[in-house]
């Protein structure tokens, strides 16, 4: 990082292109400035600039002050806190239904609780109409005006609002929309000091499933290349789409993601998948291992819990908090139970375990109930939802927060239980 | 050759292993580049549909750009009923027309959309490829003046934006409606204010947001309480309709304007060259609000309207509209591309003329340093 606290190289998150600073584009502000090559007509013309105030603000050849940054390639804006804080990319990936638009808004919401009070550290959004989308899932499960009334977060779409098009000549390219959060220690952490080492800009992306089938992927719709750059994957598997994670459980369930007529994904082809795209895009060899963290979390655990693993909803909480205030995450507690995960999915699920650690070095597995309890299907629209009064996550957050732990210095201490 | 295109959430695609959102039905032999881009605008914004009481249907019409071809797309994208996995579902149809066949369908597009038993509204069968060539029939629906308008924003007038955008250039225009139940009449009632010659070249769409379209959109019916109806509101380029949640006031001397309220489409251009005519080339009043009309006109912005505004041969006036004349099915000899063919010659000889001067003064320059040379050795 350069002596003005500005990156030596910025990671622009929509389409991953690393550049320096210097070749950052401003969006101009002048009314009279509209349309741009990638963009279109509709948005303010890009430009590099020669003129600066005293802000260090962009001046636009119409002399109007410009504040939003943009990447030289595609043109999108970025948030600013990506230029002066260490950015850590997650990857979110899953068959379709698997609960990934669920996990992503009750773990942004169970952090938003949790690391404030336990953890001493803010977080926000770096960027809140980009984030609009997971903010208004938020908002459904949490804050909805009729908590007693079913509520439905839609089905995530391959195209429309999650992504966005940039024209390349003729080609109009499909970029993932990320979700970028900034977290960064409060005035009472006991590191305030390194404030500016440990802070963190993480980006998360929410991807429709089909993107991970095979063949999902076009040269137009790059939309899981953030594999490639991730520091961490997060696999969803969902054992509602397991034949025998259904029949073992249907007993013990009014779940009607298990009741139903049923629908099965191959979610090792899927990992397999997603593995084949990492080799390819980042040259990584055949008989080499993925060197990243590797989290299975074993979603929608209210559902099979009861059956196949009693003490569900009276596991610890795996947040401790220290004695030196902040708190910690018990790694103990969560490699424990990842044990235990790993024997049921051995039993149920052996070509999945194969298959996740035939590909990486460091795999957990984590269970997690975004809901804590299960759907109901709508009778008038036939769609599944929740009532939001009813919503209790278990473990939702624990996933993103051993990941922080594993990946990123000083944001998520861990804590190990005095007295053996 | 036409090719058309369902797009929906199933659990099994036309693509073997494909399921979830994907392609249910295509033309036989439709270009895979096709394919992929009518995917692409196959979006649609379940959260903003829930703005209105029934979810709008967006019928839209757009023009893209496959290699050499320019394809017209007509498109019917709406809700449908929960899919395999109790989910919201959407199905998008989208029928891919050539320049060349559009010819034979003089009422224009909004015409195409009237056969409802062609255009997929739900979809439960297998995935199949489509016959060839499979058209709708296509008729337009009687037209009664403006009545639309004046039912849903109170006066006629407001429709002659419309037909008033399409004349400045085809400029973009953004309509906030109260809901999605009028759109289509509204729609109709606006295109007769625009030269049967040009309806083709108007592309609309009735529920339209940014996110959901990369092409190019004429007239856009935005629905009010929406994240985009926000957005236009605050900030927006080109001209907005908006008489329900905004100030703008009508110019009542503009001729599209007059044309609608008295119900004269068919004089509004002849009223529109008068007018010009009578102020010397002058530009059409706008609605009030437009930066432009505040601040004196500069000489060189004034010469390049009154430059635009003379009859010119078809080029585009927009980086982002498509020169069909240049990749529409048609020769050189047949489209008047006089004008923008002889610029190009003029400035390829302006470049040549320089080369060569530039390779003559380098030449001296070595010639002098030869003899200089000889004369330093002798």
């Amino acid at each position: 990082m350069s002596d003005s606290g500005i990156l030596a190289q910025i990671t622009c998150p929509h389409c991953w292109n690393r550049f320096p600073p210097e070749e950052t584009l401003w969006a101009s502000a002048h009314p009279r400035l509209y349309g741009d090559a990638r963009l279109g007509p509709d948005v303010q013309r890009r430009f590099l600039p020669t003129r600066f105030d005293a802000g260090g603000n962009a001046i636009d050849s119409q002399g109007s002050f410009c504040s939003e940054v943009c990447c030289p390639k595609c043109h999108l804006g970025i948030p600013r806190t990506m230029f002066e804080l260490r950015s850590i990319f997650y990857s979110i990936l899953g068959s379709p239904g698997s609960g990934k638009s669920h996990m992503l808004a009750t773990t942004t919401w169970q952090m938003r609780q949790a690391l404030g009070s336990r953890f001493k550290l803010s977080i926000s959004d770096a960027d809140p109409d980009s984030n609009r989308q997971l903010n208004e899932s938020e908002e459904r499960l949490f804050f909805n005006e009729h908590p007693d009334k079913l509520a439905t977060i839609p089905k995530t779409e391959t195209e429309g609002d999650l992504y966005q098009p940039v024209q390349f000549g003729d080609e109009t390219i499909w970029y993932p929309r990320p979700f970028v959060f900034v977290v960064q220690p409060l005035a009472d952490h006991p590191r305030i000091a390194e404030r500016d080492e440990i802070s963190r800009a993480i980006c998360l992306y929410d991807n429709a499933g089909e993107h991970f089938l095979p063949g999902g992927e076009s040269s137009i719709s790059p939309a899981t290349q953030h594999l490639n750059i991730s520091r961490g994957l997060l696999f969803l598997f969902d054992p509602t789409q397991h034949a025998r994670f259904r029949e073992a459980c249907k007993a013990n369930t009014n779940d009607p993601q298990i009741l139903g007529t049923g629908r099965s994904h191959r979610q090792d082809q899927i990992l397999h998948e997603a593995a084949n795209r990492i080799r390819t895009h980042s040259g990584l060899a055949q008989q080499q291992k993925y060197d990243k963290p590797l989290i299975i979390v074993i979603t929608k655990l209210d559902s099979w819990g009861p059956t196949l693993w009693p003490e569900w909803d009276t596991v610890d909480d795996p947040i401790r908090d220290a004695r030196q205030g902040v708190a910690g995450l018990d790694l103990s507690l969560i490699e424990s139970v990842s044990a235990q995960m790993r024997v049921i999915m051995s039993k149920l699920a052996p070509e999945f375990v194969n298959a996740a650690e035939g590909f990486a070095n460091n795999v957990t597995y984590i269970p997690v109930s975004s809901l804590g309890r299960s759907p109901e299907v709508d009778e008038e629209s036939g769609m599944l939802g929740i009532r939001p009064n009813e919503v209790k996550p278990v473990w939702a957050e624990v996933p993103l927060l051993y990941l922080l732990n594993q990946t990123s210095t000083g944001l998520i201490p861990a804590v190990r239980r005095s007295g053996g | 050759m036409s090719f058309e295109l369902v797009y929906t959430s199933a659990r099994r695609g036309l693509r073997p292993g494909a399921s979830g959102f994907c392609t249910v039905a295509a033309t036989d032999g439709i270009p895979r580049a096709l394919q992929d881009k009518l995917e692409s605008l196959s979006g649609y914004s379940y959260t903003e549909s829930l703005a209105g009481s029934v979810p709008p249907v967006n019928h839209s019409h757009m023009t893209v750009r496959i290699q050499r071809t320019v394809y017209h797309v007509l498109s019917r994208i709406g809700h449908v009923k929960a899919e395999h996995t109790n989910r919201t579902n959407k199905i998008a149809h989208h029928l891919a027309l050539t320049s060349d066949e559009i010819e034979s369908f003089d009422d224009g597009p909004t015409a195409m959309f009237t056969d409802q038993s062609f255009w997929f509204s739900q979809w439960d069968s297998d995935p199949q490829t489509l016959p060839p060539d499979r058209l709708p029939d296509s008729y337009s629906e009687p037209v009664n003046g403006f009545s639309a308008w004046e039912e849903v924003f109170g006066d006629a007038g407001w429709a002659g934006m419309l037909g008033h955008a399409i004349a400045s250039d085809f400029r973009s225009v953004s309509v906030i409606v109260p809901n999605g139940d009028q759109t289509m009449a509204l729609l109709n009632e606006a295109l007769q204010l625009v030269k049967a010659a040009d309806q083709w070249k108007v592309c609309f769409s009735t529920f339209y947001t940014r996110q959901t379209s990369s092409a190019h959109c004429h007239w856009r019916f935005v629905m009010d309480g929406t994240s985009e109806a926000r957005h236009l509101r605050a900030r927006t380029q080109g001209i907005l309709v908006d008489p329900l949640g905004s100030k703008t006031e009508l110019p009542d001397d503009n001729p599209f304007v007059q044309a609608a309220r008295e119900g004269r489409p068919d004089q509004a251009h002849a009223m529109a060259a008068a007018k010009i005519r009578r102020s010397g080339g002058g530009a059409l009043s706008q609605p009030n609000g437009d930066d432009d009309e505040e601040r004196p006109e500069r000489p060189s912005v004034r010469r390049r309207r009154e430059a635009r505004l003379q009859k010119k041969a078809v080029q585009t006036r927009s980086p982002f509209d498509i020169p069909e004349e240049e990749y529409a099915h048609v020769t050189l000899e047949q489209a008047d591309a006089g004008g923008s063919e002889t610029k190009r010659k003029s400035s390829k000889r302006k470049n040549k003329a320089g080369l060569i001067l530039v390779s003559v003064l380098l030449l001296a320059v070595i010639a002098i340093l030869v003899v200089l040379g000889i004369k330093q050795l002798t």
